[in-house]
């Protein structure tokens, strides 16, 4: 087990090595200037020459990469054009936010898809079933910034029962900095009241973000229960007189939910860069929102780094999902 | 050793299976008859959809009822009519009183679970209904169980049962993934066995194996066993009776050496003629015109009468299974009495 | 040097096809989805011609009909340039419709062929393609999109190029896969021992068999490729105006909710109706052509 973990780790580094070329070669050899649009219309040349100097974009690209590179080794993600400080501390600033959003989003996804999922898949071809189907397909097809603005204007603008949007009211105070989850860190500050407020800043873009990934869970679900009921160890569990809760829970359950597994594990790295158009919409501080802004000016160091920390958490992702598939699934194990 | 004067422990009377198909209603099983007693082993042989499978899946109701129905007949097991019983009666009779193996040992077993596990779940699915499974626990129902599980284990002759218990089924061969099926299926003490071609998959030499265990199981227990199969060989190897099946009918039930020797139906004959000796495996019609009936569209009255050479307008009707002699019943209005050539 | 043609042997397509067509029928959703689907395509073709103020499709305002609510005479009301939603909704579907099909056509053609050659070579080569199209893979497709469309410039093919480079190793993997299981099919043996050379084993023999799972895929990705489409849009990478297009009316919109909250509607229902047809059309589709397949 161990060895596999560690060679999986080491192919990390190729990884990195990959990534960080592609996304340089977007970023420098694509027309563009983001000098130009980071110093602004009114710059001189020479204020220009001297920003160009200072963000190291006067030197060949091979230079920079080297530079990036070994800065790399070192956590140094570079330096964004347009907010003039370190992407790794920006990063560090936003990250936390957009992880909240997802695993908050994930979570409701498993809880509500995968019972609806096991339910569908019992009462297959009644109508319940065919219902949640056309809904299923519904809530892929809607599209995330649409559904967020029409709660925004119906739960915020015209209810007035949930806030438009932001992690927390602007005059909130934010708890004392330990997660970065503002729900979380609330909790551990004792602070109840911000903790209810902070979810109810969570709840729209959370619930927006979980629609697709949810209605694919229960989808995944219901197929692999199907395919599970079918298979003759059921019929002889259900012949040897074992009662039909403890087939469902024991024979079913756990071999459907070993193969929802690896969709999860999709989503969530799906989930991560999706999550732009639901941070636009709710001005939600997090990564997604970060990098739109940087791309829109063409500032590609942050751009890069967010690539690179998304792409990182997502094969970590995978690898702890593998070593879940082998704890559910004995025949997979890694020796 | 079969008891001719214990009452009957399960009791087939005429019992009919349609099923809904896209091409139409197939009339599946035609007024199944079958009486077996304890202590017997009574082999259900025929050729593939003649119904054999259908008809153990029956007894213990395990036939989806949608797409089936059951419009005539009983299951009388230990005189209690199955077809009459509700789901939660009937399901508290699977595993403690009727216990079944099925063909394949390899995806008749939960792959995610434990041996140990799989064998504890029936055994506490049987004690829930009858306390006197597990007998007296005094370290709780599980432990017990455990403890059940190891013995059966040991009984179907798996070394080292204990800590087997805790293996999973990839970790076990063809032959040992059958005995244990064998033990999930006797751990109820159940008193009727139903086994639909339990050697089917596996290795001529574990075949033996498996057949000589259930008949030593047989013996040792007292229970009446069913056991399908298309292989005469496995029949006249393992059984003490014989019943013959052929679209949906049985046609000739008798003792095994009796059903060889004098075999009454001219399916059986047939059946018996194109086996030129012990080893051959699959009881093909080898020289015999026509083919299976069509089961939406079948003949009236006897199902065999357009295949046979002794058929005459009496056929028309349904033959009912009637003893030619005491212990051999047939189900044809011409039976040969003369005993099998050579 | 004549090869006999070992394409006699594969069945008639046409008795697939009837029988194909029959189950599609059976299934309601489908026909609901393939219906969906004609009604998009068709305003795909001819919405910029029957919007009622075509003029205002081309970049024409009226200031003084601003924020007008829905009427008669706008059934989905104007928006901030007087300019009626319905009209520019329509004109829209061609947009982000033909966005939708370039983007699924590039990045099917490129991840075929890319997921073909390293299949059926193997080696180094598929090592190197596969690395790539899992390097692609790892980076987050929207932002990947995104950043490609702001460097190569505002536009349609900028962003429809923008998007494929994002699509393509769905593709790649996905035939890759099919080749490397039809490799080991007998028909290829046969066909090699009769002398056919590789790159027509390839092209003639293995990638018909590949074609329902990639049809399907396809179907499946346009409803997507829709949503990404209008996802840049509402960022503000991508087409400009005048060009209408739903994603960029729904980012206008949001800025004038919630007085003027009608301005969304229309761009919004038709984004998720036509989404919603391809949808159902596509699992209809792979029912029928891949039932196995549920992924």
């Amino acid at each position: 087990m161990l060895k596999f973990i560690l060679r999986r780790l080491l192919l990390l580094i190729p990884v990195i090595i990959g990534l960080t070329v592609i996304m340089f070669a977007i970023a420098r050899l694509l027309p563009g200037d983001p000098v130009g649009l980071a110093a602004g219309p009114n710059a001189t040349p020479q204020e220009r020459a001297e920003l160009a100097h200072e963000f190291g974009l006067d030197q060949p690209v091979w230079a920079q990469y080297a530079t990036y590179v070994t800065g790399l080794a070192h956590g140094d993600l570079g330096r964004s054009l347009l907010t003039r400080r370190p992407v790794a501390a920006d990063i560090a600033a936003y990250l936390p936010a957009t992880l909240e959003l997802v695993l908050t989003a994930m979570l409701i996804a498993v809880l509500i898809g995968v019972p609806l999922g096991l339910l569908t898949a019992m009462w297959r071809n009644r109508w319940p079933d065919y219902l949640s189907q056309v809904l299923a397909i519904g809530a892929i097809s809607m599209p995330r910034f649409f559904l967020g603005l029409l709660m925004q204007l119906v739960f915020a603008m015209w209810l007035a029962w949930l806030p438009l949007g932001g992690q927390l009211p602007i005059v909130a105070f934010p708890p004392p900095h330990v997660t970065g989850f503002i729900t979380i860190d609330a909790l551990l500050a004792g602070n109840l009241d911000t903790f209810m407020v902070a979810l109810r800043h969570l709840a729209m873009p959370a619930i927006a973000l979980s629609l697709s990934p949810l209605a694919t869970i229960m989808r995944m679900m219901r197929a692999s229960t199907i395919e599970v009921m079918g298979q003759d160890y059921v019929m002889t569990a259900r012949a040897l007189g074992l009662p039909a809760r403890k087939i469902i829970m024991k024979v079913i359950g756990r071999n459907a939910v070993s193969a929802t597994l690896t969709v999860i594990g999709l989503y969530f790295g799906w989930l991560l860069g999706g999550t732009v158009l639901v941070e636009t919409v709710f001005d939600w501080p997090g990564l997604g929102l970060y990098a739109t802004k940087a791309i829109i000016s063409q500032d590609m160091m942050p751009v890069i780094g967010v690539a690179l920390v998304i792409g990182l958490i997502f094969v970590f992702a995978n690898l702890v999902i593998d070593l879940a598939y082998g704890i559910i699934n004995p025949k997979v194990r890694y020796g | 050793m079969p008891h001719p004067e214990a009452p009957p422990l399960l009791e087939i009377s005429d019992l009919h299976l349609t099923m809904a198909s896209f091409d139409g209603v197939a009339h599946v099983l035609n007024g199944v008859d079958l009486t077996v007693r304890r202590g017997e082993v009574w082999g259900l042989v025929g050729e593939s959809g003649c119904g054999k499978s259908l008809t153990g899946l029956s007894i213990s109701r395990l036939v989806p009822t949608p797409p089936a129905r059951y419009p005539a007949g009983e299951i009388r097991f230990n005189g209690t009519d199955l077809m009459r019983l509700r789901p939660r009666e009937m399901q508290a009779l699977r595993g403690r009183r009727i216990g079944m193996i099925f063909q394949d040992p390899t995806t008749n077993l939960n792959p995610t679970a434990r041996i140990g596990d799989q064998l504890v779940d029936v055994a506490l699915a049987a004690a829930a209904h009858d306390p006197t499974v597990l007998g007296p626990a005094p370290g709780g129902a599980r432990r017990a169980a455990r403890a059940l599980a190891a013995e059966m284990m040991q009984r179907v002759g798996i070394d080292d049962a204990a800590a087997r218990l805790r293996s999973y089924p990839h970790e076990f061969s063809g032959g040992m993934r059958q005995r244990v099926l064998i033990a999930m299926a006797l751990i109820g003490r159940p008193d009727l066995l139903i086994a639909d071609e339990p050697t089917t998959a596996l290795d001529v030499s574990v075949q033996a194996q498996i057949l000589a265990l259930l008949k030593r199981l047989v013996a040792e227990h007292g229970i009446g066993v069913i056991l399908i199969t298309h292989n005469l060989a496995v029949v006249a190897q393992t059984c003490s009776h014989v019943a013959v099946m052929y679209a949906g009918n049985v046609v000739e039930a008798a003792p095994v050496a009796e059903l060889i020797g004098a075999p009454a139906h001219p399916y059986t004959r047939a059946l018996l003629a194109a086996i030129p000796t012990r080893e051959t495996r699959r009881g093909e019609l080898r020289g015999l015109a026509g083919s299976v009936p069509d089961l939406i569209h079948p003949p009236p009255g006897c199902r065999f009468a357009p295949r046979c050479a002794r058929a005459t307008s009496v056929c028309q009707t349904l033959p009912p299974l009637r003893p030619l002699t005491p212990g051999h019943l047939v189900a044809c209005y011409h039976p040969i009495t003369e005993p099998a050539g050579a | 040097m004549s090869e006999i043609d070992a394409e006699a042997e594969l069945p008639a397509p046409s008795d697939g096809l009837a029988r194909a067509l029959h189950r599609f029928r059976q299934s309601r959703l489908s026909v609901v989805g393939a219906a969906m689907v004609a009604v998009v395509l068709f305003f795909a073709v001819f919405g910029q011609q029957l919007a009622p103020y075509p003029e205002q499709v081309a970049g024409a305002v009226d200031t003084t009909a601003r924020f007008l609510p829905p009427s008669m005479a706008h059934p989905f009301g104007t928006n901030e340039l007087g300019q009626d939603v319905l009209s520019l909704t329509m004109a829209g579907t061609a947009v982000s419709v033909l966005a939708g099909f370039g983007v699924v056509l590039i990045g099917s053609l490129v991840g075929t062929l890319v997921g073909a050659i390293a299949g059926f070579a193997g080696g180094w080569v598929d090592e190197v393609l596969m690395r790539l199209t899992d390097l692609t893979l790892t980076i987050p497709s929207l932002i990947l999109a995104m950043a490609i469309a702001a460097a190569l410039g505002p536009g349609f093919q900028n962003m429809v190029i923008a998007i494929s480079v994002s699509w393509w190793p769905g593709y790649a993997r996905l035939v890759r896969g099919e080749v490397l299981a039809a490799r080991e099919e007998v028909y290829v043996t046969a066909a090699r021992a009769l002398g056919a050379i590789p790159g027509r084993v390839l092209f003639r023999h293995i990638l018909p068999n590949c074609v329902s799972p990639i049809i399907v895929k396809m179907s499946l990705d346009m409803g997507f490729a829709i949503l990404t489409v209008a996802g840049l849009g509402f960022i503000g990478i991508g087409v400009r105006p005048p060009t209408p297009e739903w994603g960029a009316q729904l980012a206008v919109a949001q800025a004038y909710m919630p007085n003027d909250w009608w301005t969304a509607m229309a761009p919004g229902m038709a984004m998720f109706l036509a989404v919603f047809g391809f949808n159902l059309l596509g699992d209809g589709l792979r029912d029928i052509l891949d039932p196995k397949g549920r992924r």
